[in-house]
């Protein structure tokens, strides 16, 4: 039954045809989204349904109920005021700025409907209210007043209150658009919750994961028309129109930035502590699932006969096994099974960490090669994939091995299937092969950093992560990664200061230590406070920028107050930077100015003097390598604080520590307070070692030249193995893979195949 | 002047108290509605009653009090030949006044609540004077206490001028004991008497702010 | 409940507040019809003509003559503080039957009111501080000379040639005026001697007096009464010569001013 009935609808502002012949319908029991850019008529179509908009054309039909008596010379009559109050009662709406009432509380909010409308007693009404904030998760709040709540708290006691005449249909306009990004999440949920009670809602959002869920039928809005209309499959997943296709578009691309938000929340400094958390988490989610791929058959033959097959058989099959960073449970318990069932010696220890052994009858000669369990599980958003059961589809595309929508676990998944092929390898019998399996490598490094490797015999370890064809990694950064805060103070009656938001956004960000010697990928943080120090004379609101320690940040937000006549002087600015960074976003706006709040002169200038004297970027080179960088990663605030992220990456540590002495000096000057620090210790090793020049050796005699030598600014587990082994000798080697730690990760069949040859000639020539 | 006077002063000006606080408290409880009624005709959509109301406040404070108290109170006669008692026209002088003040400062309140309040209310199925007097009213209350505890105290100085058309209030006998006396104390002892009821009206408005301060 | 309890007290208030003003207006308003009642307007703050004593009572000579017309007319009597400003109006507009208070003598007066006969004969000069250097009129000239606002003595000293040669500071009461004399912030105040002598006896401080040259259109003290109530003016004016050959009249000065300063005479 139809419950709503929208006909022939038209709306005009002043001329302005906001609304355009629109009709729909909406059905008992079901949740009905428009989707739609601002400005498209969407909320105003709800407004409308609501009767808080007067519509020019068109009738709507709620409930049986006509809005529209009659037209009459071309002008609509609408219905009798009794009818339009019954109309009224059947509909709910909760608003995009709540619209709580600020002088009840939150209790008296819910109630003061049913007594003064439906006339229930208070006792009824309280019952009301109190099973409402019971399912809205709200019931330690009742008696407090809207002043107090967050954001989304008031969105659910609005929510709340819309519930208690309880309508036949609830209306929600953008509900969750005024709404800090870590505060949607708790909204969404309890409107999917009124969804699966099978309430009649519209919705208007431009959520469009959120509308994918929640809705049964969505209706894509642009320019005041209806452009596409159907289920969310239909509407989200394979859009027709060009207009829906740009919208989703646009607003996909603006996700990510959301999450990686949403994640920072919830990390502490402490990100070891952390992880095991996840891991507990993860591991319960997880429901044994060791099948093996059933991927199309053609893909999965041609698969099988891809040299080496060894290599790819065990790829496959680990491929099958959830390995998320921190959840390496699973992958350990299939290398204990692999080494178990050829009688090889291992050792497990508490993080999962796996050496297994292959001992040589001869016993003459050890070499180690070691690889990375776990794997960054990245899916593209139009993908259903739980990295916590199901397995990774390998799909043989040309010359590259890719999955389908989802991280492949190339890196390092392939690198553990190389050596898993070695020690199952009844040839070099000779040698004494040792696997060492290491975990959280894409996250803390806790288990290169803790494994235990006196059990090693050898001291040569040839990585097989992070490697590329041609090249052989023989050094890396060491890398100091800071957090310091500074303790909020504030600062009211800023008079005749006005409030202002800079945005920037958009930016190409990048690891920090792989992607620093790009200028163009620029650091907005320290753009955002050049501009503030420019500027001058400014108090900062809410400061925020960047998402990990160890990544160049890609957005920054900054809400401060400034003299208004400074706004020009400050576009001025912003049109400068833009001339020269490509595709971002940098906005200035004015804020709402809830309150004249905003931090102390002395905390604004100490923040905006730490990060704009910071050295950011490539401080030294050498023939075109980076030996000295600096990333300005996260400012972030939580309740009492204002926290800062750096990091400093050497490869010569004497350059590094007359740096560190002007940064030592910086902070003291600027009285930050450094709550956490680690170092990361890089790799460093004679040049022509024997282990370097055995794997030299190896490719020239198959390929006729020398392998390129290379020191990266990056981390690598070696230089964690330093300190467990006397002499170690650490290189990296490794097949072509493209576009890693992201959905369109691929490997190079051809490049694994001449990379593996280089393995198995080096284990002949040693 | 000796101690016996002064009392004596004091027991004289005090009765003349009496007068002020009668002008003061029935002008106050007069006007207040009468200036919440304007402020909302004030907003009216109709353009003839936002029309006659901007003329009528314009007219009450674009003149002085002192001219609309001897209009009020000599017009009736001059148009109508009626006289008419004085407190009466006292009253009606201060009320059409401070009823316009007060007008501006709650069409202002009126305003400064969102629109989306009255909103929410017609959604959740309020009528108009629902929405007014359970919404809308306790927030416009709050906003409008500062602006209205200051035209409350200068009311309370303004019933000096009723003197105008001959009723003895405070000042005014202050001014003829003065007169009496040769001396400026009696205006000096009324300033006190004026300079205790102001605290004391500060301190209900004071009361009342604290209690409305329970939601920001 | 407790907001049930304030409606309740509010409205109780409300209705107080309106039964008061309603008494109040009909209290006054048998005084409109009664024919029997003589309302007089007063300015109360003119000593010795009419003022407030020490308890808020109100005294003077005209207070005195006016009862004991009114006496000799078997009327009653009420007096009814009004403006000075305004006095014009009230006469008019019946709030008041005639004013009598210290009222003087003018021929424009003559033209819209009707007036008795008068019974005082007052003469102006001017009030100095003692010790002032000052001894004429002549050396008044460029000074700050007060006057009663709204008085013949202000209206005659602006239509004088002295009055073009001095600054004129009206005072709306006399004790402003004195309390300005006191400290400098005028050099002279002109007044009527029926007034000035009893307030230079009333004051602590010494004062000199100049006499004036200034061109009076004061004729004396008179009750003011609307153009057409000639009958009660009649009445008035027999009352008052009956008054004054009782001897009356002088025992009323004598008592006030110390001196017999009545000169009936016929208008």
């Amino acid at each position: 039954m139809n419950i709503v009935e929208v006909k022939n609808l038209s709306k005009k502002y002043n001329n302005l045809e906001v609304i355009k012949d629109i009709s729909f319908n909406v059905e008992e029991g079901e949740t009905l989204v428009i989707l739609g850019a601002s400005g498209s008529g969407k909320s105003t179509i709800l407004r409308c349904i609501n009767n808080l908009e007067k519509i020019d054309k068109g009738n709507i039909i709620i409930n049986g109920r006509s809005m529209i008596k009659e037209e009459k010379k071309g002008k609509l009559i609408y219905n009798d005021k009794e009818i339009l109050n019954k109309i009224n009662l059947d509909i709910g709406m909760v608003f995009q700025d709540f619209n709580l009432f600020p002088h009840l509380s939150v209790k008296e909010n819910i109630m003061i409907a049913p007594i003064k409308i439906l006339n229930k007693s208070k006792e009824e009404a309280e019952k009301i209210a109190n099973e409402l904030l019971k399912k809205m998760d709200l019931l330690d709040k009742k008696d407090e007043y809207p002043c107090s709540l967050s954001g989304g708290q008031k969105q659910r006691v609005s929510i709340a209150r819309s519930l208690a005449i309880n309508p036949k249909i609830i209306c929600m306009d953008e509900p969750t658009s005024s709404l800090d990004p870590e505060l949607v999440g708790e909204v969404l949920k309890v409107i999917k919750k009124l969804a699966k009670e099978k309430r009649t809602m519209i919705i208007v959002t431009h959520e469009i994961k959120f509308a994918e869920e929640v809705a049964d039928r969505i209706i894509f809005m642009d320019n005041g028309k209806i452009v596409e209309e159907g289920s969310p499959e239909e509407v989200i997943k394979n859009p027709r129109e060009k207009r829906t296709k740009e919208f989703l578009k646009r607003y996909i691309d603006l996700e990510p930035e959301i999450v990686t938000k949403k994640r920072y929340i919830k990390r502490k400094t402490k990100r070891e502590k952390e992880n095991k958390m996840e891991d507990k988490i993860d591991n319960e989610n997880t429901i044994k699932n060791k099948k093996i791929n059933e991927v199309g058959s053609e893909s999965q033959r041609e698969l099988d006969n891809i040299e080496p097959k060894e290599v790819i058989r065990f790829f496959r099959e680990i491929s099958s096994i959830p390995r998320k960073s921190g959840n390496e449970e699973k992958i350990k318990d299939y290398l204990v099974d692999f080494a178990q069932k050829r009688n090889l010696e291992y050792f497990v220890d508490e993080y999962f960490n796996v050496i297994i052994k292959r001992k040589s009858e001869e016993n003459k000669k050890t070499i180690a090669f070691q690889a990375h369990t776990d794997m960054i599980c990245e899916k593209r958003d139009d993908i259903e994939h739980d990295f916590s059961k199901d397995s990774i589809k390998l799909i043989v595309d040309g010359d590259y091995l890719r999955a389908d929508g989802t991280t492949l676990g190339a890196d390092n998944g392939i690198g553990v299937a190389q050596i898993l092929a070695l020690l199952n390898s009844d040839e070099f019998k000779n040698i004494n092969i040792e696997g060492i399996f290491t975990v959280q490598e894409e996250t803390t490094m806790i288990g290169a950093k803790e494994i235990d490797l006196s059990k090693l015999e050898s001291n040569k370890i040839i990585s097989l992560d992070g490697g590329k064809e041609g090249k052989i990694l023989v050094g890396s950064a060491n890398c100091l990664e800071w957090s310091a805060r500074i303790k909020k103070e504030y600062e009211y009656n800023l008079g005749d200061y006005t409030e202002f938001k800079l945005i920037y956004k958009n930016f190409k960000g990048g690891h920090s230590g792989g992607n620093i010697d790009d200028e163009k990928r620029g650091n907005p943080i320290k753009l955002g406070i050049d501009i503030l120090k420019q500027t001058e004379d400014v108090y900062i609101k809410e400061i925020s920028g960047g998402s990990r320690v160890n990544v160049i940040p890609r957005d920054f937000y900054v809400e401060f107050f400034m003299k208004k006549e400074k706004l020009n002087k400050v576009k001025e600015l912003i049109k400068k930077q833009k001339e020269f960074y490509e595709n971002v976003i940098i906005e200035i706006e004015e804020g709402n100015e809830v309150n004249k709040k905003a931090f102390s002169k002395d905390i604004t200038n100490r923040i905006i003097d730490f990060i704009y004297n910071y050295e950011n970027g490539v401080l030294e080179k050498v023939n075109k390598a980076v030996i000295l960088s600096c990333n300005m990663a996260t400012v972030k605030e939580d309740e009492d604080y204002i926290n800062i992220e750096y990091s400093t990456r050497a490869n010569d540590l004497n350059l590094r520590d007359i740096y560190l002495k002007r940064l030592n000096k910086l902070i003291e000057k600027n009285n930050l307070e450094i709550i956490w620090s680690q170092e990361l210790k890089g790799v460093n090793q004679e040049i022509d070692n024997e282990l370097i020049n055995l794997c030299n050796r190896a490719y020239k005699n198959l390929y006729g030249k020398d392998l390129e030598k290379m020191i990266r600014q990056a981390v690598v587990e070696g230089g964690f193995f330093k300190d467990k082994i006397k002499d170690l000798e650490y290189v990296c080697l490794g097949p072509d893979t493209e576009d890693v730690h992201s959905p369109n990760e691929r490997l190079s069949i051809s490049s694994l195949q001449r990379t593996w040859k280089v393995l198995e000639e080096i284990l002949k020539i040693y | 002047m000796s101690l016996n006077q002064i009392i004596n002063l004091g027991k004289v000006l005090f009765s003349g108290v009496g007068v002020l606080l009668q002008i003061f408290i029935i002008t106050l409880i007069l006007s207040i509605p009468l200036g919440i009624i304007i402020g909302i005709l004030r907003n009216s959509k109709c353009r003839i009653i936002s029309f006659i109301t901007r003329v009528y406040i314009l007219i009450m404070r674009g003149t002085p009090i002192m001219l609309q108290i001897i209009v009020v109170y000599f017009a009736p006669y001059y148009l109508f030949k009626i006289n008419y008692d004085r407190f009466l026209a006292i009253i009606i002088a201060f009320v059409a006044n401070y009823a316009a003040y007060f007008a501006e400062i709650f069409r202002s309140g009126i305003n400064s609540i969102p629109k989306g309040q009255s909103e929410a209310a017609y959604t959740l199925g309020f009528n108009k004077c629902q929405t007014f007097f359970l919404i809308l009213l306790p927030q416009i209350i709050k906003n409008v206490l500062p602006p209205v505890s200051n035209e409350v105290v200068s009311l309370l100085k303004t019933t000096s001028l009723a003197q105008i058309i001959g009723i003895s209030e405070m000042f005014a006998l202050a001014q003829k004991q003065a007169n009496y006396y040769f001396s400026v104390m009696p205006l000096f002892m009324a300033g006190a008497y004026y300079l205790v009821l102001t605290f004391l009206v500060s301190l209900i408005f004071n009361r009342i702010e604290k209690k409305l301060e329970y939601y920001s | 409940m407790k907001k049930k309890i304030i409606i309740f007290i509010l409205i109780i208030v409300i209705i107080l507040a309106g039964i008061l003003v309603l008494k109040n207006f009909w209290g006054t308003k048998e005084n409109f019809y009664n024919e029997n009642i003589l309302v007089v307007g007063i300015d109360d703050s003119y000593p010795p003509m009419v003022f407030r004593n020490e308890n808020n009572e109100i005294v003077g000579v005209d207070v005195d003559i006016a009862k004991a017309v009114c006496e000799k007319l078997g009327m009653d009597i009420k007096f009814q503080s009004i403006s000075w400003a305004s006095k014009e109006q009230e006469l008019d507009s019946g709030n008041i039957d005639c004013i009598w208070s210290g009222f003087g003598y003018t021929e424009d007066r003559a033209k819209t009111m009707a007036l008795s006969d008068t019974y005082i004969q007052g003469e102006m000069f001017f009030i100095l501080k003692d010790g002032s250097e000052i001894k004429s009129q002549d050396e008044l000239k460029g000074k700050k000379i007060g006057v009663q606002s709204g008085s013949i003595q202000e209206a005659d000293l602006a239509a004088s040639d002295f009055g073009k040669e001095v600054e004129i500071i009206p005072f709306s009461d006399f004790v402003t005026a004195f309390t300005d004399l006191g400290v400098g912030g005028i050099d002279a105040l002109y007044i009527s001697n029926t007034i000035g002598n009893y307030l230079i006896n009333s004051r602590q401080e010494k004062y000199i007096t100049i006499p004036s040259e200034v061109v009076s259109k004061s004729e004396g003290i008179v009750v003011g009464l609307k153009k057409d109530n000639v009958e009660l003016r009649d009445k008035i004016n027999s009352a008052l010569k009956e008054l004054e050959s009782e001897g009356r009249l002088k025992e009323i000065s004598e008592k006030w001013f110390g001196t017999d300063m009545i000169n009936l005479e016929e208008r």
